[in-house]
């Protein structure tokens, strides 16, 4: 526990001081904590802009941090901890998304706070880390981190118009509109070939009668019966479905109230 | 040779006369006198059955000559061996030729109608006509209508299209009283679903359904003549039986009739079919209270109640258009007029897509966008 609360010291240092040589002045406004110095101070710059105006349009803070170890700390142990500090001596709010690379260990955590839950559910993480990870394992680190903010500005749209990106709001929802306008066209075409076979029947009015209907009399009927026959019953095994995560969609959320993707790269 | 051949003449004027169906008599075209059928009738009963008597000798005769061409060896003339028939106009005495079955038509040189009572003596003469109702200007009226709301009839069709020949036709029908009688087994379903626990449960009552009865008909009609297209004379049904009448020639003058040329046995295949798939509907229809009911077994008797023999009046009008013929036919008691007009395919394909096109565009938004 003590070790822990050095490590935590150590790490508001190393936020306070590593970072100083950042271009900002305000500190609230910084979303980029370099500290495995991977980026370039272009790369730096271009993205605490595009994060600030993602927090400005949005609503929610989009951070990048790089260390140069995670310290002997699960990665996603680690950002929760960073998360605190942030808080603590930043001013961050409670809607946070947040990228930690570790680079000794090629390990990656995706945390999620607050409104980050909702907009980041566990699927829209995956589906963030399949995009970023290919440029980390080629050690691109602007590529993923493009990547990265591309996926959350996407993502955060996505959530403002009220449909966060979650299963079936993707690659099953274009899916969906394909088959929709597939059927739709395809009733459609039903529809109007009806219509054209309607009119197209009065052009043919010569037809043999099948049916002497017009020239019948009321049908006696001499004997009848229903009878029971038998019953058949069939049982079907058919448990309600489970609620599963994993394939109903939404966000995991832990006791502090973070929901996590982590990885290697 | 004494004439086969009555000409219906005004007693007038001895202008020829003519059914005219609006009035229900038969009208002189020159001195405008009218007269009621059982005037004529009894004016030409004599005649006809002068005319009849010697069509009977005639034909006797004809077959005697023709054992003895064969006889000789000699051939049989072109027409009479395609079963044409030749007569003397009485009027202008010009030689017509009528098919084996013509029971009336008009002469091709003076326009007299004629009528052949022959072909109506002994057990050939209808039981009972319907009276022409509707004339020749109310046919064609009747087809200019038809063309109305037809949207896939090329435009080049009503311009192009003129009618090539227009004629009152008496066409020969059997009318049969007919029964079915029969069963028929059903197996009839009723499916009640529910849940049980962690259960689907789908429960299917099953019953076996019998029925037996009988359906009677009044005048089933087909008609009897080869010339005429099964389609045609089926389509233009029903004719209003309460407008049919005893037989009379004097119905005929003015209009084409023909002898029936398919026998009874032959028209029952026809009227069979269509009374048990009559009763076929009628009994399934009694099957009810149940969710699904398959057929198991039908089995059922066709009882012939009598024939009738009866001329019912049809309008004939034929077309053609870009060498093709069209044929229509006209209830010349109901007006009801039926035949088969050309599609346009450009325009069947047009309306397709200009329906399709803009229900799939708003469907599929609807979709997308809901």
């Amino acid at each position: 526990m003590m070790t822990k609360k050095i490590i935590s010291i150590v790490i508001a240092v190393i936020l306070v001081l590593g970072i100083s040589t950042a271009a900002f002045a305000n500190t609230s406004g910084r979303y980029v904590f370099d500290d495995a110095s991977i980026l370039s101070y272009h790369e730096n710059a271009e993205f605490e802009g595009r994060a600030n105006i993602l927090y400005q349009t949005w609503g929610c803070e989009v951070y990048i941090i790089t260390f140069e170890s995670l310290m002997g700390y699960e990665a996603w142990e680690l950002n929760e901890l960073l998360y605190y500090e942030l808080v603590s001596e930043y001013g961050a709010g409670e809607d946070v998304i947040m990228l930690l690379l570790a680079m000794e260990e090629r390990q990656y955590d995706i945390l999620a706070h607050g409104y980050g839950n909702t907009v980041f559910t566990d699927y829209g993480k995956d589906v963030m880390a399949e995009r970023f990870l290919d440029n980390f394992a080629a050690d691109d680190w602007y590529g993923g981190f493009s990547d990265y903010l591309d996926t959350c500005e996407e993502f955060l749209k996505m959530a403002a118009y009220g449909e966060p990106f979650d299963i079936g709001s993707e690659g099953d929802s274009f899916g969906s509109n394909v088959i929709g306008v597939i059927i739709a066209v395809l009733v459609s075409c039903v529809i109007a070939l009806l219509v054209c076979l309607a009119f197209r029947a009065q052009m043919k009015t010569a037809r043999l009668a099948t049916e002497a209907h017009k020239y019948a009399k009321n049908l006696v009927l001499k004997n009848q019966y229903d009878r029971f026959s038998h019953r058949d019953i069939k049982r079907v095994y058919n448990p309600p479905q489970e609620n599963n995560s994993g394939s109903s969609g939404g966000t995991t959320v832990n006791s502090g109230g973070f929901s996590h993707k982590s990885g290697g790269f | 040779m004494a004439s086969e051949i009555t000409n219906h003449k005004c007693p007038a004027c001895t202008g020829p006369l003519h059914f005219v169906g609006a009035s229900g008599m038969l009208e002189c075209d020159y001195c405008g006198s009218k007269f009621s059928v059982e005037e004529i009738e009894k004016l030409y009963s004599e005649k006809e059955a002068k005319a009849a008597e010697n069509h009977e000798i005639n034909q006797a005769k004809k077959e005697k000559e023709k054992a003895e061409f064969e006889a000789m060896g000699m051939e049989w003339s072109e027409e009479e061996a395609k079963g044409m028939k030749t007569y003397s106009c009485p009027s202008c005495g010009a030689e017509l030729i009528c098919d084996a079955t013509t029971a009336a038509t008009s002469c091709p040189y003076c326009g007299n109608p004629t009528v052949l009572p022959g072909q109506f003596t002994g057990g050939l003469k209808p039981d009972l006509v319907i009276p022409f109702k509707l004339n020749k200007e109310q046919a064609k009226e009747a087809l200019k209508n038809y063309y109305k709301g037809k949207i896939f009839l090329p435009n080049s069709f009503k311009d192009q299209n003129h009618i090539e020949e227009i004629k009152g036709v008496y066409v020969p029908f059997w009318l049969c009283d007919c029964e079915m009688e029969g069963s028929a087994m059903y197996k009839g379903a009723n499916v009640r679903s529910w849940r049980d626990g962690d259960y689907d449960v789908t429960e299917t009552t099953y019953f076996n359904v019998m029925r037996e009865g009988s359906l009677g008909f009044e005048m089933i009609p087909v008609d009897a003549s080869t010339k005429m297209p099964d389609e045609h004379m089926d389509a233009v049904e029903p004719f209003d039986y309460s407008e049919l009448k005893p037989f009379s020639t004097a119905y005929l003058p003015g209009f084409l009739a023909d002898k029936y040329d398919v026998s009874q046995e032959a028209s029952m295949e026809r009227i069979e079919t269509r009374a048990k798939n009559s009763i076929k509907t009628e009994m399934r229809n009694t099957v009810r209270g149940y969710s699904m009911v398959t057929t198991e077994m039908e089995n059922y008797n066709f009882e012939n109640k009598g024939v009738k023999y009866a001329l019912m009046p049809v309008w004939m009008l034929s077309t053609k258009w870009e060498g093709k013929n069209f044929l229509f036919a006209m209830n010349g008691q109901t007006g009801k007029l039926i035949g088969d007009l050309p599609v346009d395919k450009k325009k069947f394909w047009g309306l397709f897509a200009a329906i399709a096109a803009p229900l799939a565009i708003v469907s599929s938004l609807i979709w997308i966008l809901i």
